[in-house]
């Protein structure tokens, strides 16, 4: 019989391992018996099942999108004896592939990771899609890609400092907040400069107004209520 | 012309529990009992045919009306299947369509799972030991005698077996609010939803029985307050702001108060608890708190008003005539309110389990267990036999401290603790 040197308890001797602190199970006579003990309960491979599970799911999207892929430009084809609006498919449904296939593939799959591999398809996509579209004017280059570089970097920045040990949520929100009020200027910005104007901000500016005083108020919010002169005079 | 088939409404504590049961999830429970050789499937497939023309439940499908669901009797097989790793699945679906309960086996063991909607601890253990007592006969010949808790398959269908005895003893002299506050709820990483860990301790009766006697409670009131202490610390360790009560759920069997044969749910629950925005408790202080709670609050007037309660709102015209669909909705929101959150755990101790002499030479050991509960929170079962408590902690979550600490104040009492575990 083995004991567990860390929880006192004696372990059954089909196990390996303490279930209770994980600590390793090692008996010197143990080791001597050769005899093969069966478990309390069968052993399964449940990440086998699990995995298999991912797998018919994949495997389902796929065909569902496959068929998408095949009978558009098919039907197209027939009735205008040439490809119109399947252009436009095929490439979208390689992208919603690219965007649902990995995410239920990836074991352990992080929201990082999955946004990395949107940012990517959607990248490859776009640029695609605008010459189907306005062959002669680069709106993903002067619009799109500007736009999704500033949110992709935002997200990474606001998932870096949310995985902080000492974070503090408020400071993060207020964050957030900056970031959303920026980018409407952003916005603006690039569209106005597409189509050629003069940069004047009008609609963009007040909401950046709005978003830094919000953000201001709540970091004064989070400072104050560090400080106990304050909670002591203020306390309600 | 076809025959009407026999049709039972479900009882009021089996109500819930289609409605809230999910593709992955259903409130299961389990009996085992090991013998002291292999299961052969052949005779237990023929023990559970024999039974099944005797017992009514076991012969029952879940069915769904346009208000209610309902047990409908079924002549669909029921084959034992081989036990899994994770015991307590999700029971119903594709491969059993909607039976209540699998029968299954591994090496010397036979276990019943039942959905609660079907029956509870007490009508589980009585499946078990008359499955068990005619695989018995039919393997070693062992003529098994009238006892307490078996039926024989020669034996008459008695009506009371299949009766809703909440609805025939409750009083309705007044209704008990259920107004709780919020439990300590143990948060951890989820293991998948196929995934249960069961861990078994195996404890000496006798020397748990005295030292439950040192404090003067029953040993279900010492177990409850260990459970309550290693929450306490498991709460204190994770340094929530907000501290909740810690409260241990415990089902008590009213067939001990009204004189009910029924083999269907027959239980109502009690929650002991501490308050740790009180103050710190000791072992002590938790020990004469669960113990006068649970005197305090087990009495027939205080649980007869509980189950008034309950009916109430089954007999409420407004509930009744909602479809199916919605009152589904209303009472998973229910559950969500008045179920799992109310409390930290649960703990149902099925007591001593008796046999005749002429099973218990051929019985190893009688396990009960609580299948994995909705948030994975980690719960007890135990039952004991031949001198020994068997205490099944099953949990959702990988980290183990609930079960650890509760474990090692055994052991800290000078009460010896042999563990198994099906997370090798």
């Amino acid at each position: 019989m083995s004991y567990c040197v860390n929880c006192g308890v004696e372990l059954d001797q089909s196990l390996k391992h303490c279930p209770l602190c994980s600590t390793p199970v090692i008996n010197p006579n143990d080791m001597k018996d050769n005899t093969v003990l069966l478990p309390t309960y069968p052993i399964e491979n449940v990440s086998m099942i699990v995995h298999k599970i991912r797998f018919l799911s994949a495997t389902l999207v796929s065909a569902v999108l496959l068929t998408a892929l095949i009978l558009c430009p098919l039907c197209d084809y027939i009735i205008y004896d040439t490809l119109t609006w399947s252009r436009y498919v095929i490439p979208s449904v390689i992208f919603v592939w690219c965007c649902s296939i990995p995410p239920i593939l990836i074991r352990h799959n992080k929201l990082v990771t999955s946004i990395l591999i949107d940012f990517i398809a959607i990248v490859i996509y776009l640029p695609v899609m605008n010459m189907l579209t306005v062959p002669d004017r680069d709106w993903f280059m002067e619009i799109a890609l500007p736009i999704l570089a500033y949110l992709f970097l935002s997200f990474i920045l606001l998932d870096f400092l949310s995985h902080l040990p000492k974070k503090n949520i408020l400071y993060l929100i207020s964050l957030g907040i900056f970031l959303i009020g920026f980018l409407c200027v952003m916005i603006e910005y690039v569209i106005l400069k597409f189509i050629n104007k003069n940069i004047d901000f009008i609609w963009s500016l007040p909401a950046l107004i709005s978003c830094m005083s919000v953000a201001v108020l709540l970091i004064i919010i989070s400072r104050l209520s560090k400080v106990s002169s304050v909670r002591k005079h203020m306390h309600i | 012309m076809k025959q009407t088939k026999n049709w039972y409404r479900l009882d009021n504590a089996a109500k819930i529990y289609p409605a809230v049961r999910t593709r992955s999830w259903s409130g299961n429970f389990r009996l085992s009992i090991n013998l002291t050789e292999e299961i052969d499937p052949i005779i237990l497939q023929q023990a559970l045919n024999d039974l099944r023309k005797r017992i009514v439940n076991l012969n029952l499908e879940l069915k769904k009306g346009v208000f209610w669901y309902f047990l409908e009797e079924t002549d669909r097989p029921v084959f034992v299947e081989p036990d899994k790793q994770s015991p307590c699945m999700r029971i119903g679906g594709r491969h059993n369509h909607d039976m209540p309960y699998r029968v299954t086996y591994y090496n010397k063991r036979i276990a019943i799972e039942l959905f609660h909607a079907l029956a509870d601890g007490t009508g589980g253990i009585i499946f078990l030991k008359s499955l068990a007592a005619r695989y018995i006969h039919l393997k070693y010949h062992e003529d098994i005698s009238e006892f307490d808790g078996i039926i024989s398959c020669d034996s008459q269908v008695l009506a009371e077996e299949m009766e809703d005895a909440f609805k025939r003893y409750a009083k309705f002299r007044t209704v008990k609010s259920r107004s709780e506050l919020k439990g300590y709820h143990f948060k951890g990483t989820q293991l998948p939803y196929e995934q249960t860990s069961v861990i078994t301790g195996i404890i000496p009766f006798d020397v748990l029985y005295k030292k439950a006697k040192t404090y003067q409670v029953t040993v279900t009131e010492l177990i409850v307050a260990l459970m309550i202490e290693s929450f306490m610390k498991c709460q204190s360790e994770s340094k929530t702001h907000i501290e909740k009560p810690v409260k241990v759920s415990v089902p008590i069997n009213l067939r001990k108060l009204y004189p009910s044969k029924t083999l269907r749910n027959f239980a109502l629950f009690i929650n002991p608890g501490i308050e740790p925005r009180y103050g710190e408790f000791t072992l002590e202080e938790i020990i004469e708190e669960v113990h006068h709670f649970m005197r305090m609050n087990n009495k027939e007037k205080y649980l007869n008003a509980m189950m008034c309660k309950n009916l109430s709102d089954e007999y409420n015209p407004l509930l009744r005539i909602i479809p199916l669909g919605l009152k589904n909705m209303a009472m998973y929101i229910a559950f969500k309110k008045y179920g799992e959150t109310l409390v930290s755990s649960t703990f149902s101790n099925l007591g001593r389990v008796d046999l005749p002499p002429e099973m218990a030479k051929y019985t190893e050991r009688v396990e009960f267990m609580l299948g994995r509960f909705m948030s994975g929170m980690p719960s007890a079962a135990a039952a004991s036999w031949n001198g020994n408590l068997y205490i099944n902690w099953t949990s959702g979550f990988r980290e183990k401290n609930v079960e650890r600490g509760f474990f090692t104040s055994l052991v800290k009492m000078g009460i010896p603790v042999k563990i198994e575990s099906n997370l090798i």
